[in-house]
């Protein structure tokens, strides 16, 4: 159900002939491009911790953005009280970016020309919140029958259900209603003298059912008690330059950060990225392909339309190490010419609309992970990380691994910590040396920050091997 | 105090001394308006208006907790919060320590911290001061050569705390924020800094073209970086990169990561953290603070306090919550305001050249500071320091060490304090770190 049409809509009297008042208030002849963004939003979490579900919250944010744009100019004011008179305020506030009268008036015709990725329901309302409590005590006596190292256990359920209603002066509407659930599960272990942490999740634009009726939340209970036990073994890391092995899956925040921030629209037409007029050009080694696709059923990261109406799309982003596009929004399309990819996101409605990835993920090769664990005499062997970072402009980007091992002639050794990687972008993704064909979406657990925007976003990639990368660690000579 | 909101104070206080006695009720609204501007090759590129509220309503029915929020403040929708943090608190298991703070409350509305200075700004005053900042960081050097623009942002907020325990307060602030963002190339290879300044009051926000230049310089500086070997040597962080550490140890001894057991410091309190010279103090009173305030987000009173001495950890930053569950009272730090790095070694102008070698870290990258072990790597860029002077800038390294060390191991501490932040601390020269390189 959309809030916005079915309750917003009526509770405040709008209907479309007000909402072309308010595109025709907001646009004009100087003005390239205006839309209006409504949204309701609900919000919950219910946490498990020292076996109490002690704690459940709901939020509730609504409100609309109006946006003017004018060439490189943007005009943004935004509200939450939804009367007529406030939001016309707002559409004239954002016009005053630059001198223009208002436009006539815009005719709004519904694009309903895209495919539903997902349900329309609620996840809140999915099954009822005793449910909830009793899913996450489950989960939480679990793990604590299965180790007895465990000294702490925090379990997290949480899910949005997300209203959208997006009007432009190109004449265009869509609704849109997007589910998001996500799960999450940490542990402490202690052994000795040591304590470590592992923690593992899923998540996508689903319902409950979908989650709470599989062996999915236990599985991933296991892992994070893996993950802990695996670190209480680990030893401390060799900083310099090695091979590095990449594992399937999650790993794929390298290329996140490596180069899809860099491919975003909005840097390129400002001539800030690293990959700034190079397409054609090889900016990779050509074991790789990657896509940037928002068409992904029930997938984190997908959408059926972005928040400017685009009907997401498979976009290549590098065909074979070579440039192929970049990811766009309509602004950014327009000032460089280009299609708009469907890549258009913004955080809220209080939040300007920019180019952001959906699901960025790299193709299989032909090798085979095993194969390429072992070519490496000395090395790596990465397989979980807890975030990264990236410089767009001069391409430097950071990660730091949860679970890594040593490699040593062609086999995995011991647990490492502390291990970070940081590299160069195109420099890194010029030394992929092998490609496995073993390609796999992360679990839906990513959350992707840009100038103070979060967005959900999903990763994937095969096991690969990259020749020579730097490393950080604590020790300098052969100590381990 | 602006007319709305002393309105929704007197309303929401109504509502609150009318619920039931059976339950505790905590109200936090909080408000904000104010606007960005965003100029980019001397035109203005961004205009945009804040306007944001926000009412959290906190239930606790039988030693259970539920939240809800909104951002409609109707008397139905206030009602219909209320409801849902009941419903929420109803289905939670019940959990002794649960509770709303109950002693030293705050009880007196609008209070004058020191830290609100509206201001009436036009947009074109805002956009005349962005467009003189970034043309002086372009017009600074030829390499200078492209910018993501100069940013203006103010805002006004309000913010008031309620609970059924007569907790009952407000307070208003401003903040003002000027920065320039710039890229410097150079045989085809860019590098991108910025600058800014961030302050209570319009008037402290210094000369824009100072912010410019300094974006420039911080850019230029970093052209022609070379990469660097792998080595243990000392190292300098910026005031702007120590005030992250620090950071990193506030959160490592707030009550909440500690009684979870997911604090690297879980076990130091009266024990040693830093070396005999550090102290650290929370000022929450200081005039223009970044971080003053009156109360905690709990309604708690809060003053001065020394949370590090002779470089031995005095308390815990404890709510009410984390209190009770380590028997202990709360220290008025739902959160924290400003805190004081200090030491008693004479504070140094030049720690650079007191170093023969090592290396200047202007910019740590990534998240690796692992708060439950200490262990911390992190890619950074910086400059070679030899015989106590910079020799040339350096990349694509990281430092790693383990936080435990790293804080005894903080040798001196500059004079050069850093005003951007609620945390006040100068250059850090901390020894023996792992510097990873080619």
């Amino acid at each position: 159900m959309n809030i916005i049409k079915e309750c917003i809509f009526p509770d405040n009297n709008l209907d479309f002939e007000k909402i072309s008042n308010v595109i025709a208030e907001s646009s004009g002849p100087s003005i390239d491009l205006s839309d209006l963004y409504m949204q309701y939003t609900t919000v919950e979490s219910w946490t498990c911790e020292d076996g109490i579900v002690k704690s459940g919250s709901q939020d509730i944010d609504s409100g609309y953005g109006i946006r003017s744009i004018s060439n490189e100019k943007t005009g943004f004011a935004y509200g939450n009280n939804f009367s007529f008179s406030e939001i016309i305020k707002s559409a004239q506030l954002s016009r005053s970016i630059v001198a223009s009268n208002k436009s006539k008036s815009i005719n709004l015709k519904e694009n309903s020309n895209y495919k539903k990725l997902y349900i329309s329901e609620s996840p809140l309302t999915s099954v009822t919140d005793e449910d909830k409590v009793n899913f996450l005590r489950e989960i939480d006596s679990y793990i604590k029958e299965k180790d007895k190292r465990v000294q702490q256990v925090i379990i997290n359920l949480s899910s949005s259900f997300d209203s959208i209603f997006v009007a432009n002066s190109y004449g265009t509407y869509s609704f849109d209603d997007r589910p998001l659930v996500r799960f999450n599960v940490m542990v402490i272990l202690k052994s000795g003298d040591r304590v470590e942490r592992g923690s593992a999740g899923c998540g996508g634009r689903y319902s409950y059912p979908t989650l709470i009726n599989t062996r999915k939340p236990f599985e991933l209970a296991d892992e994070a008690i893996r993950i802990a036990d695996v670190n209480l073994n680990s030893k401390p890391c060799k900083a310099g330059n090695t091979t590095v092995v990449l594992g399937s899956g999650w790993p794929g925040v390298l290329l996140h950060e490596a180069v899809g921030h860099g491919l975003e629209g909005d840097f390129n037409r400002k001539k800030t990225s690293n990959f700034s007029d190079l397409i054609g050009q090889k900016v990779a080694s050509e074991l790789c392909t990657v896509i940037d696709d928002g068409t992904i059923e029930d997938r984190r990261g997908s959408l059926s339309i972005d928040d400017e109406g685009t009907p997401t799309a498979k976009n290549v982003l590098i065909e074979n190490g070579i440039l192929k596009g970049y990811m766009q929004d309509l602004m950014n399309a327009k000032l460089m010419n280009v299609k708009p990819t469907g890549n258009g996101r913004r955080e809220s409605y209080a939040h300007l609309p920019m180019p952001r990835m959906t699901n960025t993920y790299m193709l299989g090769g032909t090798s085979n992970a095993e194969e390429i664990i072992n070519s490496v005499d000395d090395g790596i062997y990465a397989v979980n990380f807890s975030g990264g970072q990236v410089d767009i402009t001069s391409g430097q980007f950071v990660f730091t691994a949860s679970e890594a091992y040593r490699i040593e002639s062609g086999k995995i050794k011991n647990a490492i910590k502390g291990m970070t990687l940081i590299g160069n972008g195109p420099n890194v993704l010029k030394k992929v040396s092998m490609v496995a064909d073993d390609m796999k979406l992360d679990d839906g657990v990513g959350t992707c920050g840009k100038e103070g925007q979060s967005v959900p976003v999903g990763v994937g990639q095969p096991t690969l091997k990259i020749d020579d990368i730097t490393v950080g660690g604590t020790e300098v000579n052969n100590a381990q | 105090m602006p007319n709305n909101f002393e309105e929704t104070t007197k309303n929401l206080k109504e509502i609150i001394d009318n619920l039931d006695k059976k339950r505790e009720y905590e109200f936090h609204f909080h408000s904000a308006d104010g606007a960005d501007v965003t100029s980019r090759f001397g035109d203005v590129e961004n205009i945009q208006y804040h306007n944001d509220e926000a009412l959290t309503v906190t239930c606790i029915d039988g030693k259970r907790k539920g939240v809800a929020s909104t951002n409609n403040l109707s008397d139905e929708s206030i009602e219909l919060t209320i409801e849902k943090s009941k419903t929420i608190a109803s289905f939670l298991e019940t959990d002794k320590h649960q509770g709303l703070a109950k002693e030293n409350l705050i009880n007196e509305f609008d209070i004058d911290c020191g830290i609100n200075f509206p201001k009436e700004l036009s947009t074109e005053e805002l956009i005349n001061i962005t467009i003189e900042c970034e043309k002086s960081a372009l017009e600074y050097d030829k390499r200078i050569n492209n910018s993501e623009g100069s940013e203006y942002a103010y805002s006004q907020s309000n913010n008031l705390i309620l609970n059924s325990h007569g907790a009952a307060g407000s307070y208003s602030s401003t903040s003002y924020t000027l920065s320039c963002v710039v890229i410097a190339e150079e045989e085809g290879l860019k590098e991108r800094d910025y600058a800014y300044s961030t302050r209570r009051s319009f008037n402290q926000i210094g000369d824009p073209k100072t912010i410019g230049h300094e974006s420039a310089k911080k850019a230029i500086s970093r052209l022609g970086a070379k990469s660097i070997s792998t080595r243990k040597c000392p190292i300098i962080l910026t005031p702007e990169l120590s005030v992250g550490l620090f950071s990193s140890f506030l959160s490592a001894i707030n009550g909440n990561n500690i009684y979870k057991k997911n604090s690297f410091l879980r076990d130091f309190i009266n024990k040693k953290v830093f070396s005999d010279h550090i102290s650290i103090s929370e000022q929450p009173n200081v005039k223009e603070g970044l971080g003053s305030r009156p109360f905690d987000s709990e309604g708690v009173i809060t003053s001065d306090k020394l949370i590090v001495e002779g470089g031995v950890l005095n308390t815990y930053l404890l709510d009410t919550y984390s209190a009770s569950q380590l028997s202990l009272k709360s220290t008025g730090n739902s959160g924290y305001s400003n805190i004081l790095i200090d030491s008693t070694k004479p504070m140094m102008s030049k720690l650079v050249e007191s170093i023969d070698n090592g290396i200047l870290v202007t910019e740590l990258m990534g998240s690796g500071a692992n708060m439950l072990t200490g262990d911390y790597s992190r890619g950074a860029f910086g400059y070679l320091i030899e015989n106590g002077k910079i020799s040339y800038p350096v990349t694509n390294f990281t430092i790693a060490s383990n936080m435990i060390e790293m804080f005894k191991n903080i040798e001196e501490i500059g004079n050069d304090y850093y005003l951007n932040s609620k945390i006040k601390c100068g250059s850090l020269m901390i020894n023996d770190m792992t510097v990873g390189g080619n």
